[in-house]
């Protein structure tokens, strides 16, 4: 009897395996576990075995019917299976070409520098002002210590739309907006676009600046403070092997005046054409808050120390993206503006 | 200013390589931009540092005062140059006299003789010293003085003095119409404002600007009147301005000379010229000096000099770093108040600030620790308009514009190919008063015709399709003290397809509806709600195809096809559809905070309701009519199909539109929505004349 079980499982497993279709695997399972089927008609046999050794077979028949059953499933799933890949690969499809992109407009350059130069300096917990485009000659040049006839206006070529009406040359005039508003201490950054009559392939007549001011009690803001807060913003934006340097220089509203320049980031400081050979790219003016400034707004310049930078934020684009012609940013050229 | 190492060598020993004495200079503010090598004809090669100095640096405008700075980098002495000068009778004042009638202009004016000269080209040393400093060699005399000027940076000038009438100087101011030929043979008419050195008759020379035709130097000069003078910076600067003159002597009056240099360049000059010029001075000088210039001395207290730079210097090493820049330091005061006497040269250290700038840039920057700030939270924290732009920007992004920046000047031509003629407010346009061109002459009243541009550029380049818009600020007149107005205005143009070109199908070029799709895109992601869009009225747009959307009873701008007389005028080679809208009508028009409706928890009951109405209807009326006699049930109502032609009448249109009715506290049934349904078709029919499509 249970050799004839097992004669019986293996056969049916046998057959099994010869069937391809889903109509043969039932043709099978009807043959071997339907009701009139051999495995029936051998449990049916099973009254003509000796008492005692009847829940014995009866086990090891269920545990038979159990396998065959699970057998047919995996059979029949994987005839489908089959099928299903057969009839996938009937329509060839050219997975190269193009997809059906959604069109994706680009935000322009120096929005994206722009804002990641607010970025760094927001980390920093500058708060950002706005001002006005359209200046008088108080907020561009006086109350920055710039008096009329002073030298030091030749600096800047100024578009005039009356006579103290000016486009504004630079951003430090919305720090003077905000001193004038606001008791010390400050810590502000003015975005935004300036003006200066000067157009060849790095100067633009319209181009944009970030300028900053951080005004405190004296002791707790110094000039190593400028250094570090200027350093950390040329590490974050060139990366934090970029060598930092500080010269002095001279601008009106500032005193001490420092010129910041990045190791050049087409030779890393070797001397190239970038920086014409010196190692040293030029990218801010930076200083310490001239007390006439202070003076000129109201503040007590005894009882405030402060600094102040700027940066033109072209200049940073073209750095950072190897850009060689200003004009490019405002030619609005869709080829262009797709790269960004 | 150029400067010859082989030059500065007859002041200050230099032990350093040439780079790396461009480098010390740079570091202490005297930048180097170019560093040249050049070959002389006789002596060893020279190096040329081409400096980029600062306008306060007025004392760098010389060899010596660079020669002083590289002695105080290095610590080195400095030896001046001594004026051989052998004087003989008879004395000055037998040739000539000097007035100053103006000392306000001319505080010092400084004169002496050098009679029996022969002009004559000057000795190769000469010629080859200024020619390595960009001077073309002239004369002898006229070099003799240019080599002073580039020694000591004190301007000089030579006059023949038998040119002068009556042989003598008067110093004044112009008078009203007269006029100088300059020696470079220009006529100008000079001002009242003007400083002129005179003779008896008549102005020889600008003052402090450029000297006079009839009266220079030539072969035939036997007798030099020479001139040292200090002129007063901001009349020289305003003298200059006004007759767009920039000399070598105007660059160095306007920043301020040395009022002690006066005399010294003087000797030096008057010296050089009997040399190179074989004749003699005559005895004595005229000093008139009715203005005395005075340095007062300048205070610096060594506590607030660490707190400015964040040092911990003492104040033995504060006096010795100024001593190197020729501060001498008259008084100590606890070890805190440091008191210095200015040298004559340094005109721009009057106050403390301008000695803690001296320490600083002598001690080095990179002598200073760099350190963070105290954190100090101050302030709100931005303005909202900031994420509210980036929003803006980054929403006309995703509709597949990419973000354009113009000029904010554009060509009064622009706004008539705009078709705003001139009482249009959009054309009345702030002028600059120096534009730099015609097409940058105004300031922008309107974002359009700088995308247009933008579209004509890029379609000459064989751009196929361009989509951009713009965020920037307008101008108008207004009152106030700038007399102007700025305004945000957002626009965007589309020219070409709507989206790229794809092999699967084919695709449109942009229309009014891609257009206004933009907008409503734009609108639902700021949270601004439209309520309608009214027919537009803007000349730069198509008559009929153009709407202005409105929201809160607020028009936010125009919407639709550029009018095709327009797209001729910028040469553009299609259609193209814009917007333009007004950026603070769209803040605030922005839905304060969003408010959650639950989602629903029933089924909801579709039906399809399609009504002819006459062809002027509008749809939106059409809807308008739908939703209010919808009742609370009907939550949304869609437009899916128009249809005219048979067997629709003519002159009528068919609108299909689906409707959606939900309960939000149960399942409607079909026959309370029948019931509804029916009476919205019967207030259309009441409205607005329609007729369901049978």
């Amino acid at each position: 009897m249970l050799q004839q079980l097992s004669q019986l499982e293996q056969e049916a497993l046998a057959a099994l395996a010869d069937a391809t279709s889903a109509e043969a695997v039932h043709t099978v399972r009807v043959r071997f576990l339907g009701r009139r089927g051999k495995l029936t008609s051998l449990l049916k046999a099973m009254g003509q075995l000796p008492a005692e050794q009847r829940p014995e077979v009866g086990r090891l028949t269920n545990e038979v019917k159990v396998r065959l059953e699970e057998e047919v499933s995996r059979r029949l799933k994987a005839i489908e299976e089959e099928a299903l890949t057969e009839a996938l690969l009937t329509g060839p499809v050219d997975v190269t070409l193009p997809g059906r992109r959604p069109p994706l407009g680009h935000l322009h350059p120096l929005t994206q520098v722009l804002e990641e130069i607010i970025a760094i300096f927001t980390s920093l917990n500058f708060t950002v002002a706005e001002g006005p485009e359209i200046e008088t000659d108080w907020y561009c040049f006086e109350a920055l210590n710039m008096p009329k006839d002073h030298p030091a206006r030749d600096m800047q070529d100024t578009f005039y739309v009356a006579d103290e009406v000016v486009l504004r040359t630079h951003t430090s005039s919305v720090q003077i907006r905000v001193m004038e508003h606001h008791p010390p201490p400050v810590r502000v950054i003015s975005p935004g676009k300036v003006y200066r009559c000067d157009a060849d392939i790095t100067h633009s007549p319209m181009f944009h600046q970030v300028e900053g001011l951080l005004v405190d009690e004296p002791g707790r803001v110094t000039f190593g403070d400028l250094k570090g807060v200027l350093e950390l913003f040329a590490h974050r934006m060139f990366g934090p092997e970029t060598a930092v340097r500080f010269r002095p220089s001279f601008f009106p509203y500032t005193e001490p005046s420092a010129e910041v320049d990045i190791q050049c980031v087409g030779c890393r400081g070797g001397g190239c054409r970038l920086c014409k050979g010196s190692g040293w790219l030029e990218i801010l003016g930076s200083g310490m808050v001239d007390p006439n400034v202070f003076a000129a707004v109201g503040y007590d310049p005894e009882s405030v120390v402060g600094f102040a930078f700027g940066m033109g934020v072209e200049r940073i684009a073209m750095l950072k993206y190897g850009i060689d012609d200003i004009r490019l940013f405002f030619e609005n050229d869709a080829r262009f503006l797709a790269q960004f | 200013m150029k400067v010859s190492l082989a030059w500065l060598r007859r002041y200050v020993e230099v032990d350093l390589e040439p780079e790396a004495l461009a480098e010390a200079l740079t570091m202490v503010g005297l930048e180097v931009g170019v560093l040249e090598r050049v070959d002389q004809g006789q002596g060893p090669p020279d190096v040329v540092f081409d400096l980029d100095l600062t306008p306060n640096r007025a004392d760098c405008l010389s060899h010596i005062g660079v020669a002083r700075e590289v002695a105080a980098i290095t610590a080195v002495p400095i030896t001046l140059p001594e004026a051989a000068l052998a004087e003989a009778p008879p004395g000055v004042e037998t040739f000539t006299r000097i007035d100053i009638e103006d000392p306000e202009g001319c505080p010092r004016y400084v004169g002496r003789i050098i009679r029996d000269v022969t002009i004559g080209p000057s000795p190769p040393w000469l010629q080859e010293a200024l020619a390595a400093v960009g001077l073309r060699p002239i004369n002898n005399v006229v070099d003799a003085t240019n080599f002073v000027l580039m020694e000591w940076g004190q301007p000089l000038h030579a006059f023949d003095r038998d040119a002068l009438a009556e042989g003598r100087i008067v110093v004044r101011r112009a008078r009203q119409g007269e006029t100088i030929t300059t020696i470079d043979e220009e006529e100008r008419a000079l001002e009242p404002t003007m400083l002129v050195i005179a003779d008896a008759e008549r102005p020889v020379a600008v003052a402090g600007v450029m000297g006079g035709q009839a009266t220079e130097v030539t072969e035939a000069t036997r007798t030099v009147l020479l001139e040292s003078a200090y002129f007063d910076p901001l009349t020289v600067r305003r003298c200059a301005k006004r007759l767009k003159l920039h000399t070598e002597s105007s660059h160095r009056f306007e920043r301020g000379v040395d009022p002690e240099t006066v005399l010294t360049a003087s000797a030096r000059a008057a010296a050089l010229i009997a040399e190179v010029g074989g004749g003699t001075v005559a005895q004595g000088v005229i000093d008139v000096y009715p203005r005395p210039i005075e340095r007062p001395d300048v205070t610096l207290r060594v506590s607030h000099t660490n707190t400015v730079l964040g040092l911990e210097l003492a104040a033995e090493e504060i006096a010795e770093t100024c001593r190197r820049v020729g501060l001498e330091l008259v008084s100590t005061e606890d070890n805190e108040r440091l008191t210095f006497h200015v040298p004559s040269h340094r005109v721009d250290l009057e106050r403390e600030v301008d000695l803690i700038e001296e320490v600083a840039r002598l001690n080095g920057y990179d002598q200073v620790p760099a350190t963070l700030p105290a954190s100090r939270s101050v302030g709100e924290a931005h303005p909202p308009t900031l994420a509210w732009a980036r929003r803006l920007r980054e929403s006309l992004a995703g509709c597949g514009l990419s973000e354009a920046i113009n000029y904010s000047f554009i060509g009064t031509e622009d706004l008539a190919y705009c078709r705003l003629g001139e009482d249009h407010p959009l054309a009345r346009a702030i002028p600059l008063q120096n534009p730099l061109s015609a097409e940058q002459a105004v300031m922008r009243t309107t974002l359009l015709p700088s995308l247009l541009r933008g579209c004509a550029l890029n379609a000459s380049r064989r751009v196929e399709s361009y989509r951009v818009f713009e965020l920037s600020q307008v101008f108008f007149p207004g009152t106030g003290e700038t007399g102007a107005q700025e305004h945000g205005r957002v626009s965007g143009i589309l020219m070409g397809f709507v989206e790229d070109p794809l092999w699967s199908e084919m695709v449109e070029p942009a229309g009014f509806f891609d257009v206004k799709g933009v907008v409503e895109t734009l609108c639902e992601a700021l949270r601004v709600p439209l309520d309608e869009w009214r027919p537009a009225d803007h000349p730069t747009f198509h008559p009929l195809r153009a709407a202005t959307p409105v929201s809160g009873g607020k028009p936010l701008g125009v919407v639709g096809d550029i009018h095709p007389a327009v797209a001729r005028a910028f040469d553009l080679p299609e259609a193209v559809v814009a917007f333009e809208l007004d950026v603070e009508a769209l803040r605030t028009s922005q839905l304060p905070s969003v408010e959650f409706d639950p989602l629903p928890r029933f089924p909801a009951i579709l039906r399809d309701l399609a009504v002819v109405v006459d062809d002027a209807v509008p749809t939106a009326a059409v809807e308008r009519v739908i939703r209010e006699s919808g009742g609370p049930w009907l939550e949304a109502c869609t437009l899916f199909d128009i249809y005219t032609g048979e067997p629709i009448a003519a002159g009528k249109k068919s609108l299909a539109f689906g409707l959606t009715y939900r309960a939000d506290d149960r399942t409607l049934t079909d026959e309370e929505v029948a019931e509804v349904h029916a009476s919205v078709v019967a207030r259309l029919e009441e409205a607005l004349g329609a007729s369901l499509r049978a």
